[in-house]
């Protein structure tokens, strides 16, 4: 498994290269967002990282009606209209191609484009200029999405190249990959951050779009073939995977399939990819109630209950 | 808190604050019976008469003694920096503050019975005669390049002071003064050895009758403190005898006990320390910027003993330390008109410090350092401050406490770097065992307990002189000239050209802000000798010198505050980028641009706004920011202070960026004219930071921050990031990776409910407000409006 001699100029469609992250893992952590994915959660909190390509997000809150988009779009696909007194420019979504004309001639930075085609070294040099706190925090880079495993010569060439400058790495995945992917990316990885969002393959087909057999499969040659360190997380989506019954199952899985000490973090299910469903012109989910703290203590309980550890939050 | 403390709380809610008269009385009646005596003779009677005389009392539930004032929550009014005139107190009526008409209508009578008397129209009178009659200077003082601007030429003193403590004033200097001497030895082992001087003393030398008024005045005033206990512990004893209550009876006895024991004899006990503290803390008041210093050490063996004796409790412990707060929070002060508009409200520092090293450097935290941060967590109250001195063993446990009260919207503690203020220290010739034992003084002006002193006179606005250099030494604030001749800026060709003459108009400008400090020195040494802070400096009293008077191994009499850096950094990379690199627009299309207050010029204005940042790890503006405060700092070093040192560099704004950008037009970097500067010395300029919290620290680590006595940094945090335990270590490591790789100074205010509110109105002002939940982060402006909402519901909590 060579790496590409060029490695560094090794390019995916990278959305968003956040600073200053708490929550992908230990320490304070450069997370990476590749666009691309395999599943489409009913939940999805990065729905603008559903496509491999680009696509234009749009926010209401901050268009002042000033229609210089709607002349600078080569489509003709932006048009003005009147709500409540206020001016807004409306996206035909059919017509736009996301090429980014309108984006830069706002002046309210109220469009925008997501995804971009991003090399490793433009990615390194961010990282990089963190490092200080990222080594002094025992944090590091984590690839996160969209799903890394729909870019494996990328998101490979990264993770070699932030070991290389050492830099501490995880990786946040569905797990929904093939085999060949997987071995080259783990070998590079100090955390893997695995999502089960159903123990019921029906279900999780039903919810994801994707059966799980292969996730599952996947996790535990993760966990035993490669020998990664792993961590469990369940989006905790009350009606859809938050019954006991789910969460014993997955937390059994852990403890039977992988190994005794896996964690599983419960990310308690929030509302704000909405905005962004929103922004991109779709409809999301909006009937999911949001999970308080006294319903994600009970969660807890239950996996605890099953001898696993268990943590509220990434 | 328990009950006591709970009650104690609730009773801190008054509508309106005092002002009471009758320091303001004997202070004159004093003046009046001394004439002709030299004024450390002067002062230390009139000192002696308000101990001795001014109204005390005891407060319901209290357990220790000592309030500040002749009235509960008041505040008196000083003699010593401008008068009360009618006009001022019908102006403070007007806001949260309430005089007794009869004292009002003495007030008055007095102000004409002792108008020559009051040493404070002295010192308006020195300064105006050197500042404000001087052709000179007299442009200078009104044209906002440093603040108050002067509005006629008697000066901006813009009325009295009003303020609790018995200490003597005017105290805009900061010092921490020897608490621990008193809590170890007493007052009696200053009164012994000034004594002792006075025995020795041979007239051999010219200072010989100085120093034998010297030593009578600490005697004097030394003495007159203990009467003052004294008086403390008869009212203790005389209510005890008409208390019913059982309980109230035997802790007034004790605190009888107490008063009539210290401060003259060394405390015991952790409430003979706490109460001979407190009486010292009352006389180095009234200050707005009085320190207690390292609380936390030197009250540890007095805290240690009385633990290991099983006389008291940590819940005991902290009650004493919960009371000490609710009593700070009365200890208040108001200034003129004028003074209002420069530092907001009734802005105060008491600064308890915490952590930090020893003489060895081996980490001093304990558990007193943390019953501290708990005593402000658990009553929610936002004084007195407290500040943790943080270096790389500083533990991880002490810091996710502080973050603890960070997150309760308090705004404290503020984070001080070890490392930057030991060089700072080390820089100006003081010993590593000297410099480890720093603490802050004012809000993060460090100081060496007993060993420096320094003097905070005025902000300098360096963007107004920025604005000077712009129109060739014209200050568009005033319409007329007040700099020198730095050329015609549109003839400059090169950017080096450019940068090079404002430097030369920053230097002639910045030295006349030092020659209006030296006036305020001089005036103060000569009109302000204080016998009770001058003796508990480092040989404090063998010295026979009023501390005013002395050469200090560090001399620091005199510090420059550098306000609105960033806005001439980031102006400065505006016009290289669009002006000299790019070439876009000319220098006369953006001064008249400027001129024009950007009016009619949209496109430009955008241009200039989206010029290069400071705030976003971008080299350019970083480095022009940086260089702007290292020549500040570098011209500080090379100017002369009255009191035979060099001027010291200081960059902490408080609040003066609002009045400075009020004086200033508008700047290049896209600032409209009048508005407010960027806050604090390395915050970025408002909303124009978009890399994240790291990209923030990151550009302010290339500024050279160790010749500064403090740098400012502030940083909003929603609460979303502090929520964990978890969260809060990885805060923690932010913060210690900032203070130990060149930060100096940082301190976090979590955004509340109306700020949020705000951004959803203005979403431009506040780009960088990230909300984070498990493991997804996203701008808040970017959120649709009833996801906001939602954010706003779950996520804020009011300040207590």
């Amino acid at each position: 498994m060579e790496l590409a001699k060029e490695y560094l100029h090794l390019a995916a469609p990278v959305f968003n290269i956040q600073t200053y992250c708490i929550h992908d893992g230990p320490g304070i952590r450069t997370t990476v967002f590749v666009k691309g994915c395999p599943l489409r959660c009913l939940w999805c909190a990065n729905p603008e990282s559903n496509t491999s390509s680009p696509q234009l997000l749009t926010y209401r809150e901050k268009c002042t009606g000033c229609g210089i988009c709607a002349a600078a779009c080569p489509q003709k696909a932006i048009h003005m209209e009147l709500e409540d007194e206020k001016r807004f420019a409306v996206t035909d979504r059919s017509l736009c191609t996301s090429c980014g004309a309108c984006t830069g001639k706002c002046p309210s930075q109220a469009r925008e484009i997501a995804g971009k085609m991003t090399t490793v070294q433009e990615c390194l040099d961010k990282i990089m200029e963190d490092k200080l706190f990222l080594v002094s925090s025992g944090g590091g880079m984590t690839i996160s999405g969209g799903e890394a495993l729909s870019h494996p010569d990328f998101c490979e060439a990264l993770l070699y190249a932030c070991h290389e400058n050492g830099i501490s790495t995880a990786v946040e995945s569905c797990s929904y990959g093939s085999r060949d992917a997987i071995d080259r990316i783990y070998r590079f990885v100090d955390l893997a951050l695995l999502d089960i969002k159903h123990m019921d393959s029906a279900q999780h087909k039903r919810l994801t779009g994707v059966p799980n057999e292969l996730i599952l499969e996947n996790i535990q040659y993760i966990c035993h073939s490669l020998g990664v360190p792993v961590c469990i997380r369940i989006p905790v989506i009350p009606g859809y995977n938050s019954d006991a019954s789910n969460l014993e199952a997955t937390a059994e899985f852990v403890k039977n399939k992988l190994k005794a000490d896996v964690p599983i973090h419960l990310l308690p299910y929030h509302r704000l990819g909405l905005s962004k469903s929103e922004s991109l012109g779709q409809q999301g989910a909006d009937d999911i109630e949001v999970p308080d703290d006294s319903f994600m203590e009970k969660c807890r309980a239950v996996v605890e209950s099953c001898g696993v550890s268990a943590k509220i939050g990434g | 808190m328990n009950e006591r403390v709970k009650k104690m709380k609730d009773s801190l809610r008054i509508s309106k604050y005092p002002l009471c008269i009758e320091l303001f009385r004997l202070a004159n009646e004093s003046l009046d019976s001394t004439a002709g005596e030299p004024m450390i003779t002067r002062r230390a009677k009139l000192h002696e008469h308000i101990l001795d005389n001014i109204t005390i009392f005891i407060e319901e539930d209290d357990l220790i003694c000592g309030s500040g004032a002749s009235k509960p929550f008041g505040m008196e009014m000083q003699y010593e920096y401008g008068v009360w005139t009618k006009d001022e107190v019908e102006a403070l009526k007007s806001e949260i503050y309430t005089i007794d008409p009869k004292d009002e209508e003495e007030l008055y009578q007095l102000n004409e019975r002792f108008a020559g008397n009051a040493l404070n129209s002295n010192l308006v009178d020195a300064l105006s005669q050197s500042l404000g009659m001087n052709d000179r200077m007299w442009p200078f003082m009104k044209s906002g390049v440093i603040l108050p601007p002067w509005k006629d030429r008697k000066g901006g003193s813009g009325g009295g002071f009003a303020m609790s403590g018995y200490g003597l004033g005017p105290g805009f200097f900061l010092v921490c003064i020897d608490y621990e001497r008193i809590l170890k030895e007493g007052a009696k082992s200053v009164i012994a050895e000034a004594e002792q001087c006075l025995k020795n003393l041979r007239y051999t030398s010219g200072d010989s009758i100085d120093k034998q008024n010297y030593w009578e005045a600490v005697i004097r005033v030394f003495k007159a403190w203990v009467r003052f206990a004294g008086r403390y512990a008869d009212l203790a004893r005389q209510m005890a005898a008409e208390e019913k209550d059982e309980g109230r009876k035997k802790e007034l006895l004790e605190m009888a006990r107490i008063c009539s024991k210290v401060p003259y004899e060394p405390a015991e006990t952790f409430p003979e320390a706490i109460q001979s503290f407190w009486f010292t803390f009352l006389l180095a008041c009234p200050s707005p910027t009085t320190t207690a210093g390292r609380f936390d050490q030197y009250m540890y063996p007095y805290y240690r003993h009385d633990i290991d004796a099983g006389l008291l409790t940590d819940d005991d412990v902290l009650e004493y330390l919960e009371i000490m707060r609710c009593k700070t929070m009365k200890i208040n002060r108001v200034s003129g008109k004028a003074n209002r508009a420069k530092n907001s409200g009734m802005a105060k520092w008491y600064n308890w410090t915490i952590g930090g090293v020893d003489k060895d450097g081996n980490d001093v935290t304990n558990e007193l350092s943390y019953l501290l941060l708990e005593s402000a967590r658990d009553t929610q109250l936002p004084h007195f401050t407290i500040t943790v001195r943080v270096h790389e063993k500083t533990p991880e446990k002490l810091m996710v406490k502080a973050l603890d009260v960070v997150k309760t919207g308090l705004g404290m503690p503020a984070f001080l770097s070890d490392k930057s203020y030991i060089n700072f220290f080390l820089e100006g010739g003081m010993s590593i065992e000297d410099a480890r034992d720093y603490c802050a003084t004012g809000c993060v002006d460090g100081n060496i307990p007993a060993k420096t002193r320094s003097q905070v006179v005025t902000f300098f606005i360096i963007a107004q002189a920025f604005d000077v250099f712009m129109h060739n030494g014209f200050c568009r604030f005033t319409g007329e000239n007040v700099g020198i001749p730095t050329g015609d800026v549109t003839q400059m060709k090169t950017f080096e050209e450019f940068k090079d003459a404002f430097f030369v108009q920053f230097d002639y400008l910045m030295h006349m802000a030092a020659e209006r400090n030296n006036v305020e020195l001089i005036a103060e040494r000569r009109l302000f000798p204080d016998p009770f802070r001058s003796a508990l400096m480092k040989n404090g009293v063998s010295c026979g010198k009023d501390m005013l008077d002395r050469h200090f191994d560090f001399e620091n009499g005199s510090l420059l505050g550098a306000v609105g850096g960033v806005n001439t950094g980031d102006s400065l990379a505006a016009v290289k980028t669009l002006i000299f690199d790019q070439k876009k627009y000319t220098m006369q299309e953006l001064l008249t641009a400027l001129d024009n207050n950007w009016e009619g010029f949209d496109e430009m204005h955008s241009d200039f706004i989206n010029a290069p940042k400071y705030g976003n790890n971008d080299d350019l503006p970083d480095q022009l920011v940086s260089e702007v405060y290292k020549f500040f700092a570098d011209t500080c070093h090379r100017m002369d202070t009255a009191y035979d040192g060099k001027v010291t560099p200081n960059a902490i704004s408080i609040s003066a960026h609002q009045p400075g950008g009020a004086c200033t037009g508008a700047t290049p970097d896209g600032r409209r004219s009048g508005e407010i500067l960027a806050d604090a010395s390395l915050s970025p300029d408002h909303g124009k930071d978009h890399n994240g919290p790291l990209a923030v620290l990151l550009s302010a680590m290339k500024v050279d921050q160790d010749p500064y006595q403090g740098t400012l940094l502030n940083m909003k945090f929603h609460p979303s990031a502090l929520k964990t335990a978890d969260d809060e270590k990885k805060l923690a490591s932010m913060i210690k990776t900032y203070l130990t790789n060149g930060g100096k100074h940082i301190q976090f205010n979590v955004v509340n409910r109306q700020e949020m509110t705000d951004a959803k109105i203005h979403p431009e002002e506040h780009p960088e407000l990230v909300v984070r939940v498990a493991g997804y982060s996203a701008y808040f402006t970017r959120l649709s409006g009833a996801i906001q909402d939602e954010v706003i519901n779950r996520t804020s909590f009011e300040q207590v």
